[in-house]
């Protein structure tokens, strides 16, 4: 007949060598102890790495400003061009060739 | 005169915390007295060694980082169970996936527990951990500081966040399940 689990007691079914639990117990709390006591050491380290990361992006900022500035231009005279040189460019190449090979027997006489 | 000493004890305890030249003191005290009934109940939640350890440790360092905290409302050792409690349930909740409940451990949880059972432990002491896995993880938790802790249901309100009625409730259905488990495995 099954017991009632009351009779069962609280003994858990694993058991830990004698003193296991103790020296876990002080091992756990000298490892908490030295874990606050470097974080509070390892705080300024961290502001100083923030800082150095700020001033770095600062000074890229300010390299990408000012590289990006306009070059200072020469003033230039705009050039001119003549209606004749105008008229030579715009010919297409079979227009031009004809007028290469022009010949003085196509002009009528008047 | 129990509760007097238990109360200078605490008194002591926390005037030492309190102190940052005493601190250290007072905490290394503070873990002596309550420190193996805190790794037992983690323990009892997450059920492996390993996992017990890590869980302990992280106890301790919240209670450490918190102690300027902790404003004397409210027993100290419920203080303390509630931050064991608590990084427990974070530890079984990482093991979850995403959507997915602590309760779905159960199986991993008694294959854990069969795994570091000792081969003279008892079977029936297996088989009423067993019992305890298969219940949800609020009955469970209620469950093992009334009988194993033997705290009261106040405490236990305290520790959980939960109403008086409601752990008295879940103290009874957990029993009830139990004692079919125990029945239909036996």
């Amino acid at each position: 007949m099954m017991k009632d689990y009351k009779e069962i007691g609280k003994q858990m079914p694993f058991h830990e060598e004698e003193g296991y639990v103790e020296q876990l117990v002080e091992r756990t709390t000298e490892k908490a102890l030295a874990h606050t006591s470097t974080k509070g050491k390892t705080l300024p380290l961290r502001q100083w790495a923030a800082a150095a990361a700020i001033a770095l992006l600062l000074v890229m900022t300010g390299i990408w400003f000012f590289s990006s500035e306009d070059e200072p231009t020469i003033a230039v005279a705009p050039q001119t061009v003549s209606p004749l040189d105008q008229f030579l460019n715009e010919l297409s190449d079979e227009d031009a060739r004809q007028l290469t090979y022009y010949e003085l027997e196509e002009i009528p006489e008047y | 005169m129990k509760e007097m000493r238990i109360d200078n004890e605490r008194n002591n305890v926390l005037e030492m915390v309190t102190d940052p030249k005493r601190r250290d003191e007072g905490f290394r005290l503070l873990t002596k007295q309550y420190g193996e009934r805190l790794y037992w109940h983690i323990r009892r939640m997450v059920v492996g060694h390993d996992d017990a350890e890590d869980v302990l440790q992280e106890t301790f360092i919240k209670i450490l980082n918190h102690l300027s905290s902790y404003r004397g409302e409210g027993s100290l050792s419920a203080w303390l169970y509630r931050i064991a409690t608590n990084e427990a349930l974070h530890h079984l909740r990482r093991q979850t996936r995403i959507f997915q409940s602590i309760d779905s451990l159960a199986p991993a949880l008694v294959e854990k527990l069969e795994a570091e059972t000792a081969t003279d432990g008892k079977a029936v002491e297996l088989l009423f951990q067993k019992a305890l896995l298969t219940l949800p993880t609020q009955q469970r938790l209620a469950f093992n500081l009334r009988y194993y802790d033997e705290l009261s249901y106040a405490e236990i309100a305290e520790i959980s966040g939960k109403s008086v009625n409601t752990l008295k409730t879940n103290y009874h259905y957990a029993t009830e399940k139990i004692k079919e488990y125990l029945k239909e495995h036996s």
